[in-house]
């Protein structure tokens, strides 16, 4: 039973090379500092919510909420689930693609 | 065989501590927020309760304060129904929000996110509140079917200064802790289950379930429990008046109620949510929801 629990849902194919952003609200919310704060480092590796704590020392409600919106606009996702040797679930954020770039014609 | 059962069955307990002192202390806000509010909403409803009786006084000239409070009123009803109010209202309240802590140790345990936020509390009383004022009412029976149990002679308990246990009446406040022990293991598990299954029959079910595969790992953990927030400070406390009698004054016994009970708020409740959430998440046994959630 306990070896079941340290099961891990691992969707790290789902990240593409590029995303270009041509939508002037999705832009608005990437352009959002503690937003952009949080993507940038989702860039790199998938993060929880205490690891992206650590790192930016924002509160972890004000962290989930950010994440909720980038998630609701599909720029980040849930990556895997993991648990701890205590079977504390542990879900992992990832931004959807390796680069962002945002390109706007007015 | 035996001793190495022993050491794993320990080190489980130790786990469970280790574990829960840890979340409590990245998340303490939440949780002393959450009595706070309690029992800030309990001391506001007795106020307004008792406003209202002035009122109520002040409108209807025919009647007395003995109609709302004194044991034998000679209006009956009007006293009832007040006490009802008064006493039921506030404690729902202030044991439904107590509560809501199963559901903040359900967030940072079981949601994925690892903490939890004041405000979930809310959404837990709207979802829970009658189940867990329900079970709680149950497992405080414990306490008092324990204190039926220890016949206190009614005359000792007058003033602290001739409070006098002989051997016999200390061994009949043993009966009584280890009753009130006994119960609440046997009840403990249908609060994390409540909130993660959301049904009442079910909680009791998987609770008897959890009891019968995990009876030991249940009482060592929650027997230590029991040693470090009820009966250290209870023998404390006893401890002073009974051989310390000249130290004994009203104001002593207070202070030590007050610490022995804000021991038990600030980090007695969270702990025991933590604990018990944690005990659920890591035993074994049938469930009606699957452990892990799936996504």
């Amino acid at each position: 039973m306990a070896s079941n629990f340290n099961s891990s849902i691992d969707k790290s194919s789902k990240i593409k090379e590029e995303i270009k952003i041509t939508d002037s609200s999705l832009a608005l919310i990437v352009l959002h500092e503690k937003k952009k704060m949080i993507l940038k480092m989702l860039l790199e590796k998938a993060m929880t919510i205490q690891d992206l704590k650590k790192a930016t020392n924002l509160n972890p409600g004000t962290i989930k909420r950010h994440l909720d919106d980038l998630v609701k606009n599909k720029l980040v996702f849930v990556a895997k689930v993991k648990y701890s040797d205590y079977n504390i679930r542990m879900k992992y954020y990832r931004a959807t693609a390796k680069n962002f770039i945002i390109n706007i014609k007015i | 065989m035996r001793s190495r059962n022993s050491f794993k069955l320990f080190t489980e307990t130790k786990k469970d501590f280790k574990n829960s002192w840890q979340l409590f202390k990245e998340n303490y806000k939440a949780f002393i927020s959450t009595e706070f509010f309690a029992f800030l909403s309990f001391i506001s409803i007795e106020i307004i309760m008792f406003s209202l009786i002035g009122l109520i006084y002040y409108l209807v000239p025919s009647l007395s304060l003995e109609d709302f409070w004194f044991i034998f009123p000679q209006n009956f009803n009007i006293s009832f129904i007040f006490r009802f109010i008064t006493i039921f209202v506030a404690l729902i309240i202030l044991f439904a929000f107590l509560n809501c802590q199963n559901g903040l140790a359900y967030d940072i345990m079981s949601s994925g996110e690892m903490f939890a936020e004041f405000k979930s509390s809310f959404t837990y009383f709207r979802r829970y509140w009658w189940q867990y004022f329900v079970l709680t009412i149950l497992i405080l029976m414990g306490w008092f079917l324990g204190m039926i149990i220890f016949d206190f002679d009614h005359n000792n308990m007058q003033s602290p200064q001739t409070i006098t246990l002989d051997a016999f009446q200390i061994g009949w406040l043993i009966i009584s802790f280890l009753f009130f022990f006994i119960w609440f293991v046997t009840f403990i598990n249908t609060l994390p289950s409540i909130t993660a299954q959301g049904s009442l029959k079910h909680s009791f079910i998987e609770n008897f379930r959890i009891l019968r595969k995990n009876a030991k790992r249940l009482l060592t953990t929650w027997g230590i429990f029991f040693l470090i927030f009820f009966i250290t400070p209870f023998t404390v406390s006893f401890i002073t008046i009974i051989f310390l009698p000249s130290l004994t004054s009203p104001f002593l016994i207070l202070f030590l109620l007050g610490l022995f009970i804000s021991f038990l708020a600030i980090i007695g409740f969270p702990m025991l949510s933590l604990i018990a959430t944690g005990i659920y998440n890591n035993v074994e046994f049938e469930r009606f929801k699957p452990f892990p959630p799936s996504e």
